[in-house]
């Protein structure tokens, strides 16, 4: 029997694939996918306990004689794949892909237990995953929103005494005296801060749906006044937002909320490196052609809004973007913010009927562009837009290749 | 001389406010908290209540409950600086239902408070 010889740990450690390593029928090493599999936390849960305590007898009954490795034997068997059950310390009885491989642990023969959930399985507990990753996030949310409404009330009585003093005091001081101008000063500042505590208010408020004919541009400049004060300096902003869309059927908190979302996660991925944050808002023209070539778009006029990040290695790759398309292809424990954030833009986005394509990779920088439906009867030629009306789906990325 | 009795937890709001209204010719009465104010207006009744609602002893909402319970005829108007973006509830909304006549948002411009109350006194 032919045994690998070096088994990386730091590899398994990153798999996807439940990785278990057992001596003389045992546990010894479980990956941290393997432990979510076991329904376990801590490796000190699982080590040292009998195989047969977590895999079924369906499954031991298959397994190769030397994978318990009581004993030696050479039969020139080198592995098995086989499916069946896994039972989980939390009571789960999960259905398994199984591959076993002896190999070399601490100087002796051990075998290696590659453990893949059965699709239909996956599905349930990744909702599960997902589910808990929520709640998580949800309850997080809610408890910054409830600080952030208490810094928000003191933050408005600070600014009353700002401005109620400060249009007391420009009364007490004649016209002409440079102190006049200063409190004019303190003055305007405390409007101006008033005003962004207003809007802030306004994003956050819960507000009932209303989706009716909306000009994203608009909207789009408005909202980005109030977030580029959010965006870290180390980031630059470069806006091209066209000075005319095409409107769409949309509900304005939820366009802000998507805004929000995807430079959020633009600015995530260059929080450490810095960077150049792109965000685009133009009409486009998606033909036939295109279309076909193009996953989910039909032909038309689309608003797009794109929103670029230059690299940095820590937002959401097309991959990872990809999953929350097809949910049954993930087996990850997501970071909750970072999950609810690209839960929350596929949502959109979906009940808009629109479209999103991620492209790009965490190094060179992402690019989501998010494709809205025009509303049909009000596509018409744009005036004074900074695009070209024929503009197509290829030349933008054509143009996205050699300047992004 | 029209009164007012502003009831603010704020030391520093309630005599900014007073200072503006004592300015523009009103006699003006302090309170730190409901209860106080409550009293102050029952040893002195005025013309209108300027009510501050998040107070930690007795609340804008319960003071303007009780008032209007025992004065029905009292002008309440109700300031806050809180906001409804959690979801709770818009203070100013229900100070309304509870009777108060107008509300004010905070932080305000001296003009919008001033106007606020004349209005009041006049109506």
């Amino acid at each position: 029997m032919e045994y690998v010889p070096v088994f990386p740990l730091a590899l398994a450690d990153q798999l996807s694939d439940g990785v278990i390593v057992a001596t003389e029928g045992s546990l010894r090493y479980v990956n941290p996918s393997g432990l979510l599999l076991l329904g376990a936390e801590w490796l000190e849960q699982v080590t040292g306990k009998p195989l047969s305590m977590f895999l079924g007898p369906d499954v031991i009954s298959k397994l190769p004689p030397w994978a318990e490795l009581r004993r030696r034997d050479d039969r020139g068997e080198t592995g098995a794949t086989m499916t069946g059950h896994l039972f989980g310390l939390d009571g789960r009885r999960v259905a398994i892909h199984l591959s076993s491989l002896p190999i070399l642990w601490e100087r002796g023969p051990a075998c290696l237990l590659v453990v893949r959930q059965a699709r239909a399985d996956r599905n349930v507990v990744d909702q599960l995953l997902l589910t808990e990753a929520q709640q998580v996030a949800s309850s997080k949310i809610r408890t910054v929103g409830m600080l952030a409404a208490g810094i928000i009330h003191e933050a408005n009585n600070t600014l009353t005494a700002v401005l109620g003093y400060g249009q007391l005091a420009l009364r007490l001081i004649p016209a002409d005296n440079k102190a006049h101008r200063h409190v004019q000063q303190v003055i305007a500042s405390g409007r101006k801060s008033s005003e962004l505590i207003q809007q802030i208010l306004m994003f956050a408020r819960p507000s009932p749906e209303t989706r009716g004919p909306l000009s994203l541009h608009i909207l789009a400049n408005e909202f980005l006044a109030l977030l580029r004060s959010a965006i870290p300096s180390w980031i630059v902003v470069k806006e091209e937002i066209a000075d005319v869309t095409s409107p769409i059927e949309a509900d304005p908190a939820q366009m802000r909320l998507l805004l929000a979302n995807l430079i959020a996660d633009a600015v995530h991925a260059m929080r450490r490196t810095g960077g150049v944050l792109h965000i685009q808002l133009h009409d486009e023209d998606v033909s036939a052609d295109q279309a076909a070539s193009a996953d989910g778009l039909s032909a038309g006029r689309y608003v797009c809004l794109r929103v670029m990040d230059s690299g940095g290695g820590g937002g959401m790759d097309a991959r990872e973007m990809r999953r929350l398309v097809e949910p049954s292809a993930t087996t990850d424990v997501l970071d909750g913010e970072r999950e609810m954030r690209r839960s929350a833009v596929l949502g959109i986005v979906s009940a808009h009927g629109g479209t999103v394509i991620v492209d790009g990779s965490l190094e060179s920088g992402m690019r989501v562009s998010v494709f809205f439906p025009a509303m049909a009867s009000c596509v018409r030629q744009k005036e004074g837009s900074r695009f070209s009306s024929s503009r197509s789906l290829a030349s933008a990325y054509r143009d996205q290749d050699s300047g992004f | 001389m029209p009164s007012v009795l502003v009831i603010d937890d704020d030391d520093q709001i309630r005599r900014m406010i007073r200072e503006a209204l004592e300015q523009a010719g009103y006699v003006v009465q302090e309170a730190r908290g409901g209860e106080e104010g409550l009293k102050r207006y029952r040893a002195s009744p005025t013309d209108v209540v300027l009510m501050d609602i998040l107070m930690p002893d007795q609340d804008g909402l319960e003071s303007i409950l009780a008032l209007r319970q025992e004065f029905p005829s009292a002008r309440v108007i109700a300031m806050t600086g809180g906001s409804d973006m959690i979801g709770i509830m818009n203070f100013l909304d229900v100070a309304k239902m509870l009777g108060a006549c107008r509300t004010i948002q905070k932080p305000f411009e001296l003009q919008t408070l001033l106007a606020a109350v004349a209005a009041e006194i006049n109506a």
